[in-house]
C-alpha cells in the first residue's frame, strides 16, 4: 500500500510529460563537409520518393514485408533488394533523396503480435498474427489470407483497453496508445529509433539525402472510411521522441498545432497529404473539422505546416477528375476513386482533387478568408515494399503480396504462378479490379542548390518542386514581367530567368501596365518516351454574375515543331503510336526537349489566378500491358493499355494586390 | 569400544580436531553472522524501495544532455533529469517485480545486442604493415575513386541543325570569337563541377558520358552528342578514376580491417558458445509422425 501511495506521489509531483513533444537532436553531420560542397545558384533537379513503408508499418508487415528502413535507403541508392516472396527489386537509376514514412500508429508493434514468445504475442487475440511471416507463409496460396488480418483483427485488437495501470500511464504521459492492452511502447520506440538511425546512417551530403519522417494515418470510422492521411517530414534539426499519431488525435488541426509546437522548439516539419482522391472530399473540404467554415486563421495554420500535396502515387492520381474537368481531354488519368478503407464505395469527387482545391483557394481568398490551398506538388509512391515501383516495365506492385502478375490482377490466376491453377482451373479468373487500378507512380522532383537536407527542405518549403507519374522529366517553370525571347535564347537563360522571374511555387506580383510572361521548359527522361506537349492549366475565381471557379487549359509547346491552333489552344496530333505486340514506341515523333514563352490570351490584371504546367509524354505501354505481354496473354479488358506519363509543376500565383 | 571410536575417531576423522572446540568456533561464527544480519535489518529497513542517485550517474546524464542540446541545463532542467531518472527506475523495478522481463523478446534482443557489443569493444589493436598491405591488395575495388569532370558547355538543340551549327561555332571560337555568343540555353545550365560519369549519364545520357572521356582539357572541343543535341565542351579539369595510394586510405583500411575482425570474432564467439549448448528443435511434424 505504501508503495502505491509513493508511486502516486511521484507521478503527481513530476509534471505531465509528453514524449511526442520532446525533441531529440539527431547526430550532427559535420557542417564543414556541407560547406565544402558545390552550391549551384541556378539549382539542380533532384528526384526522390517521400512516401515509403517498411516492415514497421502494420499493413506492410502483415502483407509480407520483412525489409526495414535501412534496406529501403540502400534500395534508393541503387542496391538490389529481394522481398519475402523472392521478387527482385532494383531501380534503373538511383534516386537522390528518400524518406521512410511508416504508419505512426502501432509503428513496429505488429511484429510483436506475430512472435508467439513476446509479451503481446502471448495475449489472447493475437493468435491470427502468429508467425504470419514464417517461411511457409510466403506462398501464393497462404498469402491470400493476409489481407483479412489487417482489415479485421488488427483494428479490433488496438482498440482493446488495457489495465487501470495502463490507463493511468496513458493519462499521465499524454500518450493514449499506452492505454491499450495490445501496445508495447518499448517495441514502438525501438522501431522509431531504428527509423531515425537508418536516416542518419544513410545520409551522404552532396550525394544522397534522407529525412526522418512518418505517416499520420487517419480515416474517419467505417462505414464512411474517408482517409485524410499525411506524411510528416522533419528538417535536419532532429526528431520527436515519438511520432504524433491518429491515436493521439484524428483532427488535422491538432497535427498542425503539434507541428507548430515543435517548430517553436526549433524543429521544423512539413505535413504532406496524399490520396486526396480517396478522401471522400475530406482533404480539401471548406470547413474546420468541427464543421465551422474555414477562415484566415485556418489558412495560416494550414499553410504554415502544409505547403505541398502528393499529386500522384500508386493508389491513383489526384490532379483532377473527368467530372470536375469535363473540358480536359487528359483528366481521365490513373483515376482510383473508391475509398481507402471501404473499396466498394466511391469517394466524393468534390473536395478530393488538387485542381479544384487551387481554385477554391482563390474563391476563399476573394471572400477575405485567406487561401488554405496555396499548395505545391510532389509525387511519391506509397510503396509498402520498402522499394519504389516507378517503372511501367519493371513493376512489382505496392505490397509484397503483389509479387506476381497473377496477384496484381494483370493476368488470370494461374498464368505465371502455376500453384494457383489448382484453385483457379478455368484460366480466366482475375484478381480484383483494384489491383490493376494501381499505377507505377510517382516521383518527387525538387530544384535545390545542392543535395543536402537543408537545401531540399528549403526548396520544399518554397514549393520549388514538381511531381511526375514515375518518370524523370526535367521541368522548369518561371513567370515574370519583362522576360524576352532573347532571354530565353541566351546561353545564360537559367541565371537570367532566376534574376528576372519567379520560379515554380512562387507569387508573381502585379506590375501596372505589364502583362506577365510564362516560361516553360522540359527535357525528356532519358529512359522514357519523347515529349508530346507542354500545357498550362489556369484557374481563377469569376466574381461576376457567375460567381464560380473556372479553369482553362492551354497547350503552350508542341512536339515536332507543330503549331498550336489559336482557336482551340491545342497542338495537332503528332501521330505517336505504341506497338502492342512488343510495346515499342514510334521513333519518328515527339521531342527530346520543349521550350516556350507564353502570354495568357485571357489575362485580366485585376483577377487573382493560378497557373501550373503539365507536360505530357508520347504514349507508352502501361505496366498491365507489359505483364500480359511477358506472360503471353492478352491484356486485361477494361484496363487502359497505354499511358501518357506526365509531370505537374507546382503553380505560380498571380497576385493583383 | 564402538562408542569410543565414534566419539574420538569419527570426530578426529571429520574435523581433525576435538569436536567441542569445533562447536565453540561454530557458535562464534554464527553469532557474528546473526549480529551483522540484525544490524543490516535495523539500518536498511526500507532497502527494497530505496533509490540512490549517484553523482557520477547524474553527471553522465547531464553531459549527454549538454552534448545533445548544446548548453548547460538550468536548475529546473536538472530537476527534470533527476525526476525522469527516478521515474524510470521506479517503473523498471516495478516491472521486474511483476516479472515483465521474463520472455520479453525486446529485452532478450537488447541483452543479446549488448553482449555482442561487449565482445566487439574488446578488439583494439594496430594491424601490422603487412596486414594492411595485404588487405588493400585484396580489396582494391572498395577504395576505387570515380573519375570526375568539371566543364562548361555550349549546347545546340537537336531541333535546330545541331550538328552543322556546332561545328561552325567551334571553328569560329577557335579563331578567337567570343564563345558566349553561340548556342542554345540548356535546362540544367552551363557549368558543371566535379561530376562523376554516373551523374553525367543521368543528366545527359550514356553517349555523352562515354564521349567526354576522349576530350582534351583547357580548350573548346567536340561536338559530342547527348539525348538533347550536340555540345561543345571546355573541359576545365578532369580527374581520372584511380586507386588511391595506400597512405591516403590507410586509416579507412585500418578501420575496415578491425570492423571485419570484430564481426568475425563475434561469429567465432557465438560458434564456441554454440558448442556448450544442446539444441533441440521441436517440430509439430515430428509429433504427428509418431
Amino acid at each position: 500500500m505504501h508503495r502505491v501511495l509513493f508511486l502516486l506521489t511521484i507521478f503527481f509531483i513530476s509534471s505531465c510529460s509528453d514524449d511526442s513533444l520532446v525533441v531529440v537532436p539527431v547526430k550532427d553531420v559535420e557542417q564543414e563537409k556541407i560547406q565544402n560542397l558545390d552550391l549551384n545558384p541556378n539549382r539542380n533537379v533532384y528526384f526522390g520518393d517521400l512516401h515509403v513503408h517498411t516492415k514497421y508499418s502494420f499493413d506492410a508487415y502483415i502483407l509480407g514485408n520483412l525489409l526495414g528502413p535501412d534496406e529501403g535507403y540502400r534500395f534508393a541508392k541503387g542496391e538490389k533488394l529481394i522481398n519475402g516472396f523472392g521478387r527482385e527489386m532494383q531501380l534503373k537509376e538511383p534516386l537522390d533523396f528518400y524518406a521512410i514514412t511508416d504508419h505512426g500508429m502501432w509503428l513496429g508493434v505488429v511484429p510483436e503480435f506475430a512472435d508467439p514468445t513476446s509479451r503481446l504475442g502471448k495475449l489472447e487475440g493475437t493468435e491470427p498474427f502468429h508467425n504470419v511471416n514464417a517461411p511457409e507463409n510466403f506462398t501464393s496460396i497462404t498469402s491470400l489470407n493476409r489481407v483479412n488480418l489487417f482489415r479485421g483483427d488488427y483494428g479490433k485488437l488496438i482498440r482493446t483497453q488495457g489495465s487501470y495501470l495502463n490507463m493511468f500511464r496513458a493519462w499521465k504521459e499524454n500518450n493514449v496508445a499506452l492505454g491499450s492492452k495490445y501496445f508495447d511502447y518499448d517495441a514502438h520506440l525501438s522501431a522509431w529509433n531504428d527509423t531515425i538511425k537508418a536516416a542518419e546512417d544513410n545520409y551522404e551530403p552532396g550525394k544522397f539525402t534522407t529525412f526522418v519522417a512518418y505517416e499520420w494515418t487517419v480515416s474517419s470510422p467505417l462505414p464512411e472510411s474517408a482517409s485524410y492521411h499525411r506524411n510528416v517530414i522533419f528538417d535536419s534539426k532532429g526528431a520527436p521522441k515519438r511520432p504524433f499519431t491518429r491515436v493521439d488525435s484524428t483532427l488535422p488541426e491538432d497535427l498542425w498545432a503539434w507541428q507548430d509546437n515543435l517548430r517553436e522548439q526549433g524543429l521544423d516539419s512539413l505535413s504532406i497529404p496524399h490520396n486526396s482522391n480517396q478522401s471522400n472530399g475530406e482533404v480539401f473540404k471548406l470547413n474546420y473539422s468541427n464543421g465551422r467554415p474555414i477562415d484566415k486563421a485556418y489558412a495560416e495554420l494550414r499553410m504554415r505546416n502544409e505547403p505541398l500535396v502528393e499529386i500522384s502515387q500508386i493508389k491513383g492520381t489526384s490532379e483532377t477528375h473527368p467530372k470536375l474537368s469535363p473540358d480536359d481531354e487528359w483528366a481521365d488519368f490513373e483515376i482510383l476513386n473508391t475509398r481507402k478503407g471501404n473499396v466498394s464505395q466511391y469517394s466524393l469527387v468534390s473536395g478530393s482533387y488538387v485542381r479544384e482545391a487551387l481554385q477554391n483557394g482563390l474563391a476563399l481568398n476573394y471572400e477575405k478568408r485567406g487561401n488554405p490551398f496555396k499548395i505545391g506538388f510532389i509525387g511519391s509512391t506509397d510503396t509498402h515494399n520498402s522499394a519504389s515501383p516507378v517503372d511501367e516495365d519493371n513493376y512489382w506492385g505496392g505490397a509484397s503480396i503483389s509479387f506476381s502478375p497473377d496477384n496484381r490482377g494483370s493476368v488470370p490466376y494461374g498464368t505465371t504462378d502455376k500453384s494457383l491453377s489448382t484453385i483457379y482451373s478455368s484460366g480466366n479468373t482475375y484478381a480484383g479490379m483494384r489491383g490493376v487500378q494501381f499505377g507505377a507512380s510517382g516521383i518527387a522532383a525538387v530544384w535545390a542548390e545542392q543535395n543536402t537536407r537543408e537545401a531540399i527542405f528549403a526548396a520544399m518549403k518554397r514549393k520549388e518542386t514538381y511531381g511526375t507519374s514515375g518518370n524523370r522529366i526535367k521541368l522548369r517553370f518561371f513567370a515574370g514581367h519583362s522576360i524576352t525571347q532573347e532571354d530565353l535564347e541566351s546561353p545564360n537563360a537559367v541565371s537570367v530567368l532566376y534574376k528576372k522571374a519567379v520560379p515554380m511555387g512562387g507569387d508573381l506580383l502585379k506590375t501596372p501596365g505589364e502583362e506577365p510572361s510564362f516560361v516553360v521548359w522540359a527535357q525528356k527522361d532519358k529512359n522514357g518516351a519523347p515529349l508530346q506537349r507542354i500545357q498550362i492549366v489556369k484557374g481563377w475565381y469569376d466574381s461576376g454574375w457567375r460567381r464560380e471557379t473556372r479553369e482553362k487549359i492551354y497547350d503552350v509547346a508542341c512536339s515536332d515543331n507543330l503549331k498550336i491552333n489559336s482557336e482551340t489552344h491545342r497542338c495537332p496530333d503528332n501521330n505517336a503510336t505504341v506497338d502492342l505486340n512488343n510495346c515499342s514506341i514510334s521513333t519518328n515523333s515527339g521531342s527530346s526537349e520543349l521550350k516556350a514563352i507564353w502570354k495568357d490570351p485571357d489575362f485580366d490584371p485585376n483577377v487573382e489566378a493560378v497557373y501550373y504546367v503539365r507536360v505530357l509524354e508520347n504514349p507508352s505501354c502501361r505496366w498491365t500491358t507489359w505483364d500480359a505481354l511477358r506472360a503471353g496473354v492478352e491484356p486485361r479488358e477494361n484496363v487502359p493499355k497505354t499511358i501518357q506519363e506526365r509531370a505537374w509543376s507546382s503553380p505560380i500565383w498571380y497576385q493583383p494586390n | 569400544m564402538f562408542p569410543r571410536l565414534f566419539k574420538k575417531g569419527l570426530g578426529h576423522l571429520l574435523f581433525g580436531t576435538n569436536l567441542t572446540k569445533v562447536k565453540q568456533k561454530l557458535l562464534i561464527f554464527f553469532s557474528i553472522g546473526l549480529f551483522i544480519f540484525v544490524i543490516d535489518i535495523i539500518f536498511n529497513e526500507d532497502s527494497p524501495n530505496k533509490i540512490t542517485v549517484y553523482e557520477s550517474e547524474l553527471d553522465s546524464l547531464i553531459n549527454t544532455w549538454i552534448t545533445q542540446v548544446g548548453r548547460e541545463p538550468t536548475n529546473e532542467e536538472i530537476d527534470g533529469i533527476i525526476k525522469q531518472l527516478i521515474d524510470e527506475e521506479i517503473l523498471y523495478r516495478e516491472a521486474l517485480k511483476l516479472g515483465l522481463d521474463k520472455n520479453d523478446i525486446i529485452i532478450k534482443r537488447r541483452l543479446a545486442q549488448k553482449i555482442s557489443f561487449l565482445k566487439q569493444e574488446s578488439i583494439s589493436r594496430n594491424p601490422s604493415e603487412e596486414e594492411i598491405e595485404e588487405y588493400y591488395s585484396n580489396h582494391r575495388e572498395d577504395y576505387f575513386v570515380e573519375s570526375t569532370y568539371t566543364f562548361s558547355h555550349i549546347y545546340f538543340s537537336k531541333d535546330n541543325q545541331a550538328q552543322s551549327r556546332s561545328i561552325k561555332a567551334l571553328e569560329s571560337i577557335l579563331q578567337g570569337e567570343e564563345p558566349s555568343s553561340f548556342g542554345d540555353p540548356f535546362l540544367l545550365g552551363k557549368n558543371f563541377s566535379i561530376k562523376t560519369s554516373k551523374e553525367l549519364k543521368r543528366s545527359f545520357g550514356d553517349q555523352f558520358s562515354d564521349s567526354i572521356k576522349n576530350l582534351e582539357t583547357k580548350k573548346w572541343d567536340g561536338p559530342i552528342s547527348s539525348e538533347y543535341g550536340e555540345h561543345l565542351i571546355f573541359l576545365n579539369s578532369y580527374t581520372d578514376s584511380y586507386l588511391p595510394k595506400l597512405n591516403k586510405v590507410r586509416s579507412i583500411i585500418v578501420s575496415d580491417i578491425l570492423a571485419r575482425e570484430q564481426s568475425q570474432s563475434t561469429a567465432k564467439y557465438l560458434e564456441e558458445l554454440r558448442k556448450e549448448y544442446e539444441i533441440e528443435i521441436l517440430s509439430d511434424l515430428n509429433v504427428q509422425s509418431d
